[in-house]
C-alpha cells in the first residue's frame, strides 16, 4: 500500500479513527503526601504528620570575634645603617577585647582568614612576621609574614591573608585573663638585599592586622547577658501545596518544642504564635505568654562537641489548634522573647555553644487522617511539545478510566497554555468522578468505576497541537453528607487509565 | 534511459534488415495491466487521483474485500527480431522493458489502514497477506531460433539486464491488537524488507535468458516462451531489513508528571526505530520475476480465436487468460472481442480490433475492460494490449 501511495500521480487524503493509550497513573495518599510524612495507626489508617521549624536563634547573636586586631604604626627614631636580614624591631603585646558583655576563654574558628597590609616608607624592602602567640593551628601557633616592598620606591605595598580554618584560641593571655590575644610583631630589614640597608630617621612601617570571614565553631566562657526579641513569620507550605479549600479534622496533637543547645541558662516567653490562611487566628494557650525557663545545655566530657540540649515541650492539644489548621494556614508568625543567662555569670566561665547551635523552637502535629474536606487539590503541570506531522489531526476525543478507590469525590480540569503561562484554552469535562463505596465505618469497600468523554473540537485540537504545558487540577472532595469525616488508608488509589480517540486526516 | 533502450532495439532490427537484405520476422507487443479482484475502479480512481475518500467509499470497499486481496500492474513492452535465414538455425534478438507492480493486503489491514483501530478493538488484526513486490527493468538478448521440422521452431537467448528500481516488502507474519479498554496497543511486526538503493539511475545489473517453442498443426498455431530466467545484482546501498519486533504500548507510567514530555520522547523515538525499515545495506542479488507466455491460434472460416496466457511468478498473480474471438470487417480490419481471467483481475471483456497498416505490417489493440469502464464490474480492471507484426514466414496468417 505504501508503495502504490507512493506511485501516486497526488496525495490521497481520508481520515481514520486511532484509538490509543495516552498515560495511566495510580495515585495512593503517599502521593498526596510524602510517605515520610505518614504514620499507620493502629486500625491500620494514616495520620499526617507534619515536622516544622518555627525558628532558631543561633549563637553568633551575641558570640563574635572583632574583626579589627592590631594596628602599628613604626617610626624611626634615629638614622641607622643595618646587614640585611636584621632584625629592626620586635613588638610583643597582649590586647584584651570588648565583646559586648561576653567573656570568653576559649574559642575554635571554623573558617575565616588573618589578613595583613602594610606600607613600607622605608627605602628598601622590609620583612615582617605576625604571630598570634595563644594560638595553636597544626600544632604551633599562627604566624603570618611577607616582604613589604618599599612604598616610595615601587609604589607597592603587601597585602597577604593566611586561612586559619581550625585555628584554637586560648583568649587568657591578657590580665583579664578572658577575651584576649597575645601577638609578636617582628620587623627585619630586607634579607634579599646584597649590601647593607640605610634606615633614615622618621622612616615609618604601618601595619593592619585584621579577621576576615570569621566563622565560630565552638567558644567558651560567659556569654554575658542578652536579651532577644523575635518576631517573624515563617511560610507554611505543608497545607497549602494540597490546595484545600476546606478541612475539618478532629483530635489534632500538636506541641511544640524549645530545645536550648546552648551552655547557658535561658528564660523565654512566646508572646503570640498565629497561623495566616483563610483568616488569623492565634493559637490560645497557657503557654502562650508564659514564662519558661531553659536550662543550660550539657558537654560530656568538656570540648568533645557531646552536646546534650535541655528540651521543654509544650503541649497545645487543649488549644485551639483545630481551628488553627482548619484555617488552612500558609505561614505562621511568632513572637518570641527571652534572655540568656537571665541570673549572670552562674558557670562561672563555662558557657559554651558549637557552630550553628542556639535556641531552637520545632512544631511537631499529628493530624489523624479523619477529615472532611473540600478542594483537595492534585495540581501538575505537564510539558509537552506535540509534533505536527502531514497527517493533523481535526477532532479527537479523551477517555478516562478512573476507579476511584478514595472516599472522596473529585472533580477534573485541564488549562493548555503556551510557552509564557498564558491559559489558551481548557478541556472541562461535565461529570464528576464519584467517590468509592463507602461503609458504616467510614471504609472504602468498592472503587467506583467512572468513563470520562472528553470531546476536543477542531479548535481545542489544534490548541492542544499549539500549546506547551497542560495543567492538570483535579480537586478532592469528601462524599457523602457535608462535612463527613471520612479516614485515609494505605491502599486506597486513585487509578486512572487514559486513552484518545483521535480523528486523524491522513494526506 | 528506456527510450534509448528501444530505440537502439529498433535500429538494431533495421541494421540487421539491411545487413541481410532480407526482410525479419518482428514483433513488438505490449501488455498493460492494472487490476484487482476485489478493489473498486471507484476507490483506486480516489485514491489514485488523490481525492478525499469519505467514509461511505471505505466502509463500502471492506464490505466488498475478502480475507486476502491483491492489487497489481504490469507492463511489459516487447520487441523481438528473428532473422530469415535458409539454414536451419537463424539469429535471435529480443529486448525488454518491463515494471512490475503487486501488493497483497488483508481485509483487517486494509481496515486498520483506512479507517483506523478504533473499528478493530478487542480484534486480532492479521496482515496476512502484506505484501509488495516491485520491479522496473529492461533486458536485451541474443540468441539463435532453430527449425527443427516445417512446424516447429525453438529459440534460446541471453543477454544483459539493467534494473531501475525494485522493492520487496512482506510483513505477513505480522499482527495488530488493541485490547477492549483500548489501555494497550501491540504490533507484531514480523517481515522483510529489501530496496534497491542509491541515487544512480541503474540500481543493478545482471543477466537474462529466455527460451522459446513455436509451431502449426493444420490451422492452429501455437508458441510458449519461458522469459526472465536470471539474476541481478544490485549495488551496495541496496537496504535489506529483517524485522522481529513486538511494539506493547499501554501509553507512559506516569511516576513523575514533571519527567512526562521527556517520557513520552522516549517513548515515541523506540517507536520510529522499531518501524524503521532502514535495515542493513550490503550487495544483494534478487533472481528476475520468471515470465511465461503462451499463445495459440485457430481458424474457423473467418472466425478466429486468440488465446494469450500470460504469468509471471509473483505472490498473487494468477495466469492471465485472454480468449480472442475475431471476425473480418473488411479486407485490412478484423475486429475482436478479447475476453481476459487473471492477472491480478478477474473476469472482464472489451473490444478489439486488428487492422493492417500495409503489406506484411498489422497492427492489434485489445481492451478488455469495458464491463468495468461501464461499470458493470466494479473491480478494478484496465487492460490494455497492442501489438505490431511484421511478418514475412510461410505461417504468416495475419487478417
Amino acid at each position: 500500500m505504501a508503495g502504490l501511495l507512493a506511485s501516486c500521480a497526488k496525495d490521497p487524503s481520508w481520515d481514520v479513527d486511532v484509538r490509543t493509550p495516552l498515560f495511566n497513573t495510580s495515585l495512593g495518599v503517599n502521593d498526596l503526601i510524602a510517605d515520610s510524612m505518614l504514620i499507620e495507626n493502629p486500625d491500620t489508617s494514616l495520620t499526617f504528620v507534619m515536622d516544622f521549624d518555627l525558628f532558631n536563634i543561633t549563637a553568633d547573636t551575641f558570640v563574635n570575634m572583632p574583626d579589627s586586631l592590631f594596628y602599628a604604626h613604626y617610626v624611626m627614631p634615629v638614622g641607622l645603617t643595618v646587614p640585611p636580614g636584621t632584625l629592626v624591631l620586635q613588638k610583643t603585646e597582649s590586647r584584651y577585647y570588648n565583646l559586648g558583655g561576653a567573656l570568653l576563654t576559649q574559642m575554635r574558628i571554623k573558617s575565616g582568614t588573618l589578613n595583613i597590609r602594610a606600607y613600607n616608607y622605608v627605602g628598601d624592602a622590609a620583612y615582617i612576621e605576625y604571630s598570634i602567640d595563644n594560638s595553636m593551628l597544626n600544632g604551633a601557633p599562627i604566624v603570618a609574614s611577607g616582604l613589604i616592598p618599599s612604598f616610595p620606591a615601587t609604589g607597592e605595598y603587601l597585602e597577604t591573608q593566611l586561612d586559619v580554618s581550625g585555628m584554637y584560641l586560648d583568649l587568657t593571655q591578657s590580665y583579664m585573663h578572658c577575651n584576649s590575644l597575645k601577638s609578636t610583631m617582628k620587623v627585619f630589614a630586607n634579607p634579599n638585599a646584597t649590601t647593607d640597608i640605610v634606615v633614615n630617621f622618621n622612616d615609618s612601617i604601618n601595619i593592619l592586622v585584621e579577621f576576615k570571614n570569621i566563622v565560630i565553631d565552638y567558644s567558651r566562657g560567659y556569654f554575658g547577658q542578652h536579651e532577644i526579641n523575635s518576631i517573624s513569620a515563617e511560610s507554611f507550605p505543608f497545607i497549602e501545596d494540597l490546595g484545600i479549600d476546606y478541612l475539618d479534622m478532629e483530635n489534632i496533637a500538636m506541641t511544640l518544642t524549645m530545645e536550648n543547645h546552648l551552655g547557658a541558662d535561658a528564660t523565654f516567653t512566646i508572646n503570640e504564635l498565629a497561623g495566616h490562611g483563610i483568616t488569623d487566628i492565634a493559637l490560645n494557650s497557657e503557654w502562650i505568654g508564659k514564662a519558661i525557663n531553659l536550662t543550660r545545655a550539657t558537654e560530656n566530657p568538656v570540648n568533645s562537641g557531646n552536646v546534650t540540649p535541655s528540651v521543654f515541650e509544650m503541649n497545645f492539644d487543649a488549644s485551639n489548634v483545630e481551628a488553627f489548621f482548619e484555617n488552612l494556614p500558609d505561614s505562621i508568625s511568632y513572637d518570641f522573647s527571652g534572655t540568656v543567662n537571665p541570673l549572670g555569670n552562674i558557670s562561672t566561665g563555662n558557657d559554651f555553644v558549637y557552630y550553628g547551635q542556639g535556641l531552637r523552637g520545632k512544631i511537631h502535629a499529628e493530624i489523624p487522617m479523619n477529615i472532611a474536606v473540600q478542594g483537595l487539590t492534585l495540581s501538575d503541570t505537564i510539558d509537552y511539545e506535540l509534533n505536527k506531522s502531514n497527517n493533523f489531526i481535526t477532532q479527537s476525543e479523551l477517555f478516562l478510566d478512573i476507579s476511584n478507590g478514595f472516599p472522596l469525590t473529585a472533580s477534573f480540569k485541564i488549562f493548555l497554555t503556551d510557552e509564557a503561562d498564558n491559559v489558551i484554552d481548557s478541556i472541562i469535562p461535565d461529570n464528576n468522578i464519584p467517590s468509592g463505596t463507602v461503609n458504616a465505618e467510614g471504609k472504602v469497600t468498592a472503587p467506583s468505576l467512572t468513563q470520562m468523554k472528553i470531546t476536543l473540537n477542531e479548535n481545542q485540537t489544534t490548541h492542544l497541537y499549539a500549546c506547551k504545558k497542560a495543567i492538570v487540577v483535579a480537586k478532592l472532595n469528601t462524599g457523602g453528607i457535608s462535612g463527613q469525616k471520612v479516614k485515609f488508608y494505605p491502599w486506597y488509589h486513585l487509578n486512572v487509565l487514559a486513552t484518545g480517540l483521535f480523528n486523524i486526516f491522513i494526506e | 534511459m528506456k527510450s534509448t533502450f528501444v530505440f537502439f532495439l529498433i535500429l538494431m532490427t533495421y541494421f540487421l534488415a539491411a545487413q541481410k537484405n532480407t526482410s525479419p520476422e518482428i514483433r513488438i507487443e505490449s501488455w498493460n495491466a492494472l487490476e484487482s479482484k476485489t478493489l473498486s475502479s471507484d476507490f483506486f480512481s480516489s485514491f489514485y487521483f488523490g481525492e478525499y475518500i469519505d467514509s461511505s467509499s471505505k466502509w463500502n470497499e471492506i464490505e466488498h474485500l475478502k480475507e486476502k486481496n491483491h492489487i497489481g500492474f504490469f507492463s511489459n513492452h516487447r520487441i523481438e527480431v528473428m532473422l530469415p535465414s535458409e539454414k536451419k538455425h537463424s539469429l535471435y534478438f529480443s529486448g525488454s522493458h518491463q515494471s512490475l507492480l503487486g501488493a497483497g493486503f488483508s481485509k483487517d489491514l486494509f481496515q486498520l489502514v483506512f479507517t483506523g483501530n478504533n473499528s478493530l478493538i478487542g480484534q486480532h488484526v492479521i496482515t496476512n497477506p502484506a505484501t509488495m513486490n516491485q520491479y522496473s527493468f529492461s533486458t536485451l538478448s541474443a540468441g539463435i531460433a532453430w527449425q527443427i521440422n516445417d512446424d516447429m521452431k525453438i529459440h534460446a537467448a541471453a543477454g544483459p539486464v539493467v534494473l531501475y528500481s525494485f522493492s520487496r516488502l512482506d510483513f505477513s507474519e505480522s499482527d495488530f491488537f488493541t485490547s477492549l479498554s483500548a489501555d494497550s496497543l501491540s504490533l507484531n511486526l514480523d517481515g522483510h524488507y529489501m530496496r534497491a538503493g542509491g541515487n544512480t539511475f541503474i540500481k543493478g545489473s545482471g543477466f537474462g535468458a529466455e527460451l522459446g517453442i513455436e509451431g502449426t498443426n493444420n490451422n492452429f498455431e501455437w508458441r510458449v516462451t519461458l522469459s526472465n530466467i536470471g539474476q541481478i545484482w544490485m549495488n551496495k546501498r541496496t537496504i535489506d531489513s529483517q524485522h522481529d519486533t513486538l511494539l506493547f504500548f499501554t501509553g507512559v507510567e506516569i511516576s513523575d508528571l514533571s519527567n512526562f514530555s521527556a517520557v513520552i520522547d522516549e517513548e515515541l523515538d523506540n517507536f520510529e526505530e522499531s518501524f524503521s525499515l532502514k535495515g542493513d545495506t550490503a550487495n544483494t542479488s534478487i533472481s528476475l520475476p520468471m515470465l511465461i507466455t503462451g499463445e495459440c491460434r485457430a481458424e474457423f472460416g473467418k472466425l478466429r480465436t486468440d488465446l494469450n496466457i500470460l504469468y509471471y511468478n509473483l505472490p498473487g498473480f494468477i495466469p492471465f487468460v485472454q480468449i480472442r474471438p475475431s471476425w473480418p470487417l473488411t479486407e485490412g480490419i478484423r475486429i475482436s472481442l478479447p475476453i481476459k481471467y487473471g492477472g491480478y483481475g478477474s473476469f472482464n471483456a472489451g473490444p478489439g480490433l486488428e487492422f493492417k497498416i500495409f503489406e506484411k505490417l498489422s497492427a492489434q489493440l485489445d481492451f478488455p475492460a469495458a464491463l468495468s469502464v461501464l461499470n458493470i464490474n466494479r473491480n478494478l480492471s484496465y487492460v490494455v494490449v497492442g501489438r505490431i507484426t511484421y511478418k514475412i514466414t510461410e505461417h504468416a496468417s495475419l487478417l
